[in-house]
């Protein structure tokens, strides 16, 4: 039994798991290919960047690090926190704003909530070049403009309808014996929420958290609508300039500046990553 | 949005839940709490009110308008829609690449992802590392340096066209030959298969080890293990991942922006619905016409999405209305 | 909300008056250095200044203006003032000429480009210009001579020649047949012009049959790069352009793309020349344009002020002295007497370019209609249709006449 259960959950000796590992690491080559001519690239002088296929640089030059760090004014200091910010803030509002909406429609029977639910589910199907001037225009009037508020407000109103359906998914995997057992023990709604749901929900969470901090670090267009330069300038914005089609070709600086900016969301990814599988003990609680 | 029905279950539930001993207590208690999910649903609710709706209300307003974005849009009733199904060739080959785009990604790189997710669930040393190098792709979504490096790959004289020399193969200029140029946009696109992946992760996760035992002790193999318990367990995820991809693969616009600099090219042979779209509005200072090319855009993932949640009916599986509890072996 | 962090959560005053520009990170600084000094000599009007990458920044500008939000004053490319002045989107300039505005230090040609419809909108900052840009370490290994006397007809001579003197995989020039610039160009060297009145094309049939044929006598020489080499870049964009990756010497360059552009990713030394001619002693067809013009927004509460901004940023030696050459020489002869210092080789290159250029051109055409951006880009596909064999020349050429006619309305 303890060893069929050892087999099952997949712990094979070490002595049999390097053909796993061999196969693992071809692929990993394969797929971050790419990303390794670009770290290559970053050390390269611009003058061979485009010119050379082999990624290894010829010499090291950190030259591209340090100048692109301090191409403008403030300095990519600045803007990693400026991202930062905007990016933890909007982690924050759609855990928490999307949570309690999945759990609404996942739990409970309400009035219009086929209604309501496909409503929400149609509020992400307009492409977002569309939504642009209307957007602008109702945050200009509210005097958000300039600001951070409109690239984190919205997570907190549970705008980002495809996490409250991918919460609504999780929700409905798990067995509602336990709302049931917990509501007969005497929890209410939100104790129910609070200490069964949420806690159960932590890889959708912790999901959510991921995919959010990754999109909203990356999501160049609103924060160049937005923000304006020089104090509130973001990561993606800043590193657009630096090949631009007006002329600066700042290749090994945009490459230097990329594998930085990759920081962040690689080391979020790979902290949270063992949380997303941990797995609940679901059975435990019941 | 008859079709979100399965979504929604109400009767089968309700039924199980009068038949439970403990049933009418419950009852009383729900009827108390009626406020509840309206409590809950607040925060979304001030969204969609204060932030969300005006907006869509005002592109579907845009749309019957010829609008330049510096002059007050004028009405012009439908002749937008119009304009777009009788007299607009790009329109036609917008739909035409972007429907070949959905139908080839979608189920590609679910399968990848489930595919790489099921690998990497079994425990092996350094699995976070592993894990992290496949979604290291994923991280980086619009960025230039994607564009720079994606040339260099895939150029007529890129490291696809100089490996293939080596076994004698005379390479073409992959982006930019209109035959293969949407090819490479969808690798790239399956080259990003992190966000599935990790949804799949967690999905599989949620299935309990002690099923997975159990049948293991009843002799059930990998494989059958697999299809009898973690796929049917996980088909909520997997109904979530058809429905997500799918909507994101009809919005696509960063891939097609940035491997072709926004032209859409060569020949509109990566001209994508949503880079047309911009195109318009942006380029072209129709927004007008771009507002009514949403909208369309709106239907056609509005159909996709009630086909989808239509047919879930038939594959999804979700314990939460199973009648009984689970058997425990 | 976090604002004691230093960090612009809510912006803490509102202020009136605003400057946006574009371009990269060097050239975003010094334009920042430049409105700086002028707030310090202008204690009285303060500007507060934003820069943006060029990519989407006419898309921010647009969402800006839309949203009734536009910039005070704006730096804007000429492509897109026509689309703005007759959105009545910006203020005429006219009532500030010889008061606070001064123009006598602009080139005719260049200020011209500043207007529609004989109204001044934009003045001028930087001159930009067509260029035939080669690589010289390359052709002096060669021991070819670029003479700039050359007919369209020894350009190609010259190209094949580079062909096959530099074996297969190498060519002499980019296609241009999809530039709707280089068009231009060559239809000016042929005493023609894009557009009449801004209300339909001022080119015929044969005149584009004959450009496209040039172009397709040119790929099968081996004179120009294949149609998918052509592809893989696009005009102006200095990344992938084939001088750049050693496919071919020719290219055609704009002046402010230069030095920060095409030089820095190159090891050779590269120059400048101008475009071919018709026949022997005629004009060639490049012109002098205002790399970027200076703007007023309609919705602009202190237009005073801004008229006395743009003057001095575009016209004064203190503001020469900072801007220097990062678009391209300053229009103004004012701001360029103020241009001191040591230059690179790269700019002394373009100094020498644009000075050397105008000596045989014709008058610049004036402003492109608001429809040119669509036009350009159907000129594009369509002669990416005839590379790649979607379609047959002659209907090509007819079907992008009816279409371009069409989308003038005339």
């Amino acid at each position: 039994m303890v060893n069929l259960a050892h087999r099952i959950s997949g712990r094979s000796t070490e002595s049999r798991s390097w053909p796993r590992h061999l196969f693992l690491i071809v692929c990993v080559l394969v797929m971050i290919y790419p990303l390794l001519w670009m770290l290559g690239g970053s050390f390269k002088p611009n003058t061979d960047i485009l010119s050379q296929l082999n990624p290894w640089p010829s010499s090291f030059h950190l030259s591209n690090y340090i100048d692109g760090w301090k191409s403008s004014t403030p300095g990519f200091t600045r803007y990693f926190v400026n991202s930062l910010i905007i990016a933890g803030l909007a982690v924050v509002g759609n855990v928490v704003a999307c949570s309690m909406t999945a759990y609404a429609f996942a739990r409970f029977q309400f009035r219009f909530r086929r209604i309501l639910f496909g409503v929400m589910l149609v509020s992400i199907m307009l492409p977002a070049h569309a939504l642009l001037i209307p957007q602008y225009f109702v945050y200009f009037k509210l005097g958000w403009v300039n600001t951070f508020l409109p690239l984190f407000v919205p997570k907190f109103l549970a705008t980002d309808a495809f996490f409250i359906f991918l919460m609504v998914q999780f929700i409905r995997t798990l067995p509602r014996d336990l709302d049931e057992s917990a509501e007969i023990d005497g929890c209410g709604p939100v104790r129910i929420f609070l200490s069964i749901i949420f806690p159960l929900l932590r890889p959708a969470l912790i999901t959510t958290a991921i995919f959010t901090f990754i999109w909203t670090y990356n999501d160049f267009l609103s924060q160049l609508i937005y923000l304006s330069y020089p104090g509130s300038q973001t990561v993606p914005v800043a590193m657009s300039g630096l090949v631009d089609s007006s002329g600066g070709a700042a290749y090994g600086q945009l490459l230097a500046m990329s594998v930085l900016s990759l920081v962040p969301t690689f080391v979020v990814f790979l902290v949270s990553q063992r949380h997303i599988v941990q797995g609940v003990a679901t059975t435990g609680l019941r | 949005m008859a079709s979100l029905s399965s979504e929604v279950t109400t009767g089968r539930h309700l039924a199980r839940k009068t038949a439970k001993p403990s049933g009418h207590s419950v009852r009383s208690r729900r009827a108390r709490t009626k406020a509840v999910p309206y409590l809950f649903l607040l925060p979304w609710f001030a969204g969609l009110i204060l932030l969300t709706l005006g907006p869509l209300i005002g592109s579907l307003g845009l749309s019957f308008t010829n609008f330049n974005l510096l002059n007050a849009p004028k009405f012009i009733g439908l002749s937008n829609y119009r304009t777009m199904f009788t007299d607009d060739p790009r329109f036609l080959q917008a739909l035409k690449v972007t429907f070949i785009y959905v139908v080839l990604t979608v189920p590609l790189q679910l399968a990848l992802a489930l595919g790489v997710a099921l690998l990497l669930n079994r425990y092996i040393r350094g699995l976070g590392w592993y894990r992290s190098a496949f979604y290291l792709p994923s991280l980086f979504a619009g960025s230039v340096a994607v564009a720079v490096v994606w040339r260099q790959l895939f150029d007529t004289n890129g490291v696809v066209n100089k490996l293939l020399s080596l076994v004698g193969i005379h390479g073409a200029g992959w982006i930019s030959n209109p035959r293969y140029s949407l090819y490479t946009i969808i690798l790239l696109h399956l080259w990003q298969f992190g966000s599935p992946m990790v949804i799949f992760l967690a999905g599989i996760k949620q299935v309990p080890a002690e099923l997975l035992e159990a049948a293991g002790v009843d002799g059930a193999g990998t494989v059958r293990r697999f299809f009898s318990i973690t796929l049917p367990l996980i088909t909520p995820v997997l109904f979530f991942n058809v429905v997500l991809q799918t909507i994101q693969a009809f919005q696509a616009f960063t891939p097609a922006f940035i491997v072709s600099n926004g032209t859409g090219g060569p020949s509109d042979s990566t001209l994508f619905y949503t880079l047309y779209l911009y195109q318009e509005g942006f380029t072209f200072f129709k927004m007008g016409y771009a507002s009514a090319m949403a909208w369309v855009l709106l239907l056609i993932i509005a159909v996709f999405t009630a086909a989808n949640f239509f047919f879930a009916r038939f594959w999804v599986f979700y314990p939460d209305e199973r009648s009984g509890g689970r058997s425990r072996g | 909300m976090l604002t004691g962090c230093g960090i612009p959560v809510v912006s803490a005053a509102s202020v009136s008056l605003r400057v946006t520009s574009y371009g990269d990170p060097v050239k975003l600084k010094i334009r920042g250095e430049a409105v700086a000094k002028f707030n310090h000599t202008h204690p009285k009007i303060q500007m507060s200044y934003e820069g943006y990458p060029s990519s989407n920044y006419f898309d921010k500008l647009a969402t800006q203006f839309s949203g009734g939000n536009p910039p005070s004053v704006i730096n804007m490319d000429p492509v897109h003032l026509q689309q703005y002045a007759r959105s009545k989107a910006l203020h005429p300039l006219e009532e500030y000429v010889g008061k606070t505005i001064q123009t006598s230090s602009f080139e005719h040609n260049l200020l011209a480009q500043g207007k529609d419809r004989n109204t001044l909108y934009g003045l001028p900052v930087g001159v930009s210009t067509y260029g035939v840009g080669y690589d010289k370490t390359l052709l002096d290994r060669l021991k070819i001579h670029v003479d700039p006397t050359w007919t369209y007809t020894d350009f190609a001579n010259l190209m094949v020649h580079l062909h096959k003197a530099q074996g297969p995989k190498f060519y002499g020039t980019e296609d241009a047949s999809g530039d709707w610039a280089s068009f231009e160009v060559y239809l000016r060297a042929h005493g023609g012009m894009l557009y009449r009145d801004a209300k339909q094309l001022a080119f015929s049939v044969t005149e584009l049959g004959d450009w496209w044929r040039y172009w397709e006598k040119m790929r099968k020489s081996g004179g120009c790069v294949p149609a998918d080499v052509a592809a893989e870049y696009t005009y102006d964009d200095n990344s992938g352009g084939p001088v750049i990756k050693k496919l071919a010497a020719f290219e055609h360059i704009y002046t402010p793309n230069f030095a920060g552009g095409y030089q820095s990713l190159s090891k050779d030394t590269l120059r400048l020349t101008t475009p071919p001619l018709a026949r022997a002693g005629s004009k060639h067809g490049a012109y002098q344009s205002p790399s970027s013009v200076m703007v007023m927004s309609q919705r602009n509460s202190a237009k005073d002020k801004s008229a006395v901004f743009i003057d001095w940023i575009c016209n004064s030696p203190q503001s020469g002295a900072i801007l220097r050459f990062i678009s391209g020489p300053m229009a103004s002869a004012t701001a360029l007497s103020g241009t001191k210092g040591s230059m690179s080789t790269a700019e002394a290159e373009v100094v020498r370019y644009t000075n050397l250029a105008p000596r045989n051109a014709i008058a610049p055409p004036p402003l492109a209609p608001a429809v040119d951006s669509q036009i350009n880009s159907l000129f594009l596909r369509t002669s990416q249709d005839i590379s790649f064999g979607h379609q047959k020349l002659a209907a090509a050429v007819k079907g992008f006449v009816k279409q371009a006619n069409a989308l003038l309305g005339g």
